[in-house]
């Protein structure tokens, strides 16, 4: 039976590392050998700071599909957890929950990446902000990254801040701060990008900017928001079906699918989109609230664990009028400890 | 001032160089933290690293050890490409008793080890490692 190996990981004495990387370094060369998932799990003692090539890489680990490796944030360390989420601006901010941030890591990664060969690599429920967030830039090393918060900040980066042979990326969302015209994120082979929000500040420079990048026709790309890219959804290979690619919304003239919305005004979906007054939640009366499709499987809750409605708002999150949240009661039980997709 | 820490024993995959090389090995640098950084846990007593204090090193130059091979061609890199560029040559005779007996310690007596050596010296003892040919490369 596999055990799930669980370590604490933060800057109080009592962790058992102080940062990601020591925890990807201790796990076994073999996971399916050791039949472990490896587990860490993300304390908010203090904000995670790197300056050097990045805060985690995981590769060549053997992994299966249960047996894997999951950087995650223990319970009530999450953004998510913290009631005072819902009505804070959305965005970047340490004070709410676990955060990672990286200044150094433009030349790899920022936050996390994947070196793939057999590593699974699933990371759940952090906030992070680096020039880029996060890389998997190998085959056959899936990841999976859900109900993050990332904040990107690179502008020289001759790659994007995600780019996948296979993983899957939901209910995320992902903040460009400055234009990166080799694609914000890239969505290879058959990898799924589900109900995310991936926008680009709307006082960057936007020339020539790409927010999803798909080499693919095979992808599965729907719900996601993608605003402020001078070409949001950039396909080298056109999505030719709607059971592939359907139900995004953007500001520009093209978005896969045929139940895609396209010409949006940007400002009028989001609470706040400049770089000075971020706060991207859905704005009330904005065209993304009830525009998607429901998946039961990829996307039943949204960014902050809230059911999603039938037929969701398109993007991270949905969108809540007045009042607090209805919050979703997980009835797997992994509030805090993820998920397999 | 920089702290280390420090691979003593190998990670590998028998048998399969792809995965072999995106492990860790026996004197690549793992994690770089500033002076007075709090070590914790399995950091302190894991039997696979040590804990280096190097005082003549830069948070800066200490973190160019953290560096990934790069490939040497872009458009099809070797898949065997390591994830550390450099290794610290712990097995180079020469080394000072004190430091090689606290290598040698996989108990972990001494949590950390403060390395009294010039930056010229720290320097020497940094490898570029040779690259891993098998012939494998994405396409």
């Amino acid at each position: 039976m596999t055990t799930t190996v669980v370590s604490t990981i933060g800057s109080d004495i009592s962790r058992d590392y102080s940062t990601p990387q020591a925890w990807e370094d201790d796990s076994p060369a073999d996971l399916t050998a050791v039949d472990q998932v490896w587990q860490g799990e993300l304390y908010n003692d203090s904000e995670f700071v790197d300056s050097t090539i990045g805060l985690v890489n995981a590769g060549g680990v053997l992994c299966d599909a249960t047996r894997y490796m999951h950087l995650t944030v223990a319970a009530g360390e999450s953004f998510i957890d913290n009631p005072a989420t819902s009505a804070a601006d959305r965005k970047y901010d340490p004070a709410l929950g676990v955060a990672l941030r990286n200044t150094g890591g433009s030349y790899y990664r920022g936050l996390g990446g994947n070196e793939g060969f057999g590593t699974i690599f699933k990371v759940s429920r952090i906030q992070g902000k680096a020039p880029r967030a996060f890389v998997a830039n190998r085959t056959d090393g899936p990841f999976d990254v859900s109900q993050c918060l990332f904040e990107c900040t690179d502008s020289t980066s001759i790659s994007s801040f995600l780019s996948t042979s296979e993983g899957t990326f939901k209910q995320n969302l992902i903040v460009c701060m400055a234009p990166n015209t080799s694609g914000a994120v890239r969505v290879s082979y058959s990898s799924k990008f589900f109900g995310n929000t991936l926008v680009l500040v709307s006082d960057a420079s936007s020339t020539d900017t790409k927010g999803v990048w798909t080499n693919y026709a095979t992808s599965k790309i729907f719900n996601n928001a993608v605003f402020g890219f001078d070409t949001a959804f950039y396909e080298v290979t056109p999505h030719g079906s709607d059971s592939d690619a359907d139900y995004n919304a953007t500001d520009d003239s093209y978005a896969p699918g045929s139940h895609s919305l396209t010409g949006l005004t940007y400002a009028d979906q989001f609470v706040g989109v400049t770089s000075g007054a971020m706060d991207f939640k859905p704005k009330s009366g904005g065209a993304l609230i009830g525009a998607g499709v429901f998946d039961s499987t990829n996307s039943p809750i949204d960014l902050l664990d809230r059911a999603r409605s039938n037929p969701p708002t398109i993007g991270a999150e949905e969108f809540v009028s007045g009042g607090g949240p209805a919050i979703f009661a997980n009835p797997f039980g992994l509030l805090g400890v993820g998920r397999v997709a | 001032m920089a702290e280390l820490l420090l691979r003593v024993a190998s990670k590998s995959a028998p048998g399969d160089p792809r995965r072999d090389t995106k492990l860790t090995k026996r004197g690549d640098v793992i994690v770089v933290q500033p002076d007075g950084w709090r070590w914790v846990g399995r950091e302190l007593t894991a039997p696979h690293w040590r804990i280096l204090k190097i005082p003549a090193l830069s948070g800066s130059e200490a973190a160019m050890l953290l560096a990934v091979e790069p490939p040497d061609d872009l458009a099809h890199p070797s898949l065997t490409r390591q994830r550390r560029m450099y290794r610290f040559d712990v097995d180079r005779i020469g080394l000072p008793a004190s430091l090689r007996e606290y290598l040698a310690d996989n108990s972990r007596k001494a949590p950390a080890f403060t390395v009294a050596l010039d930056l010229p010296q720290i320097r020497a003892l940094v490898v570029r490692k040779a690259k891993v040919i098998d012939g494998l490369a994405l396409s």
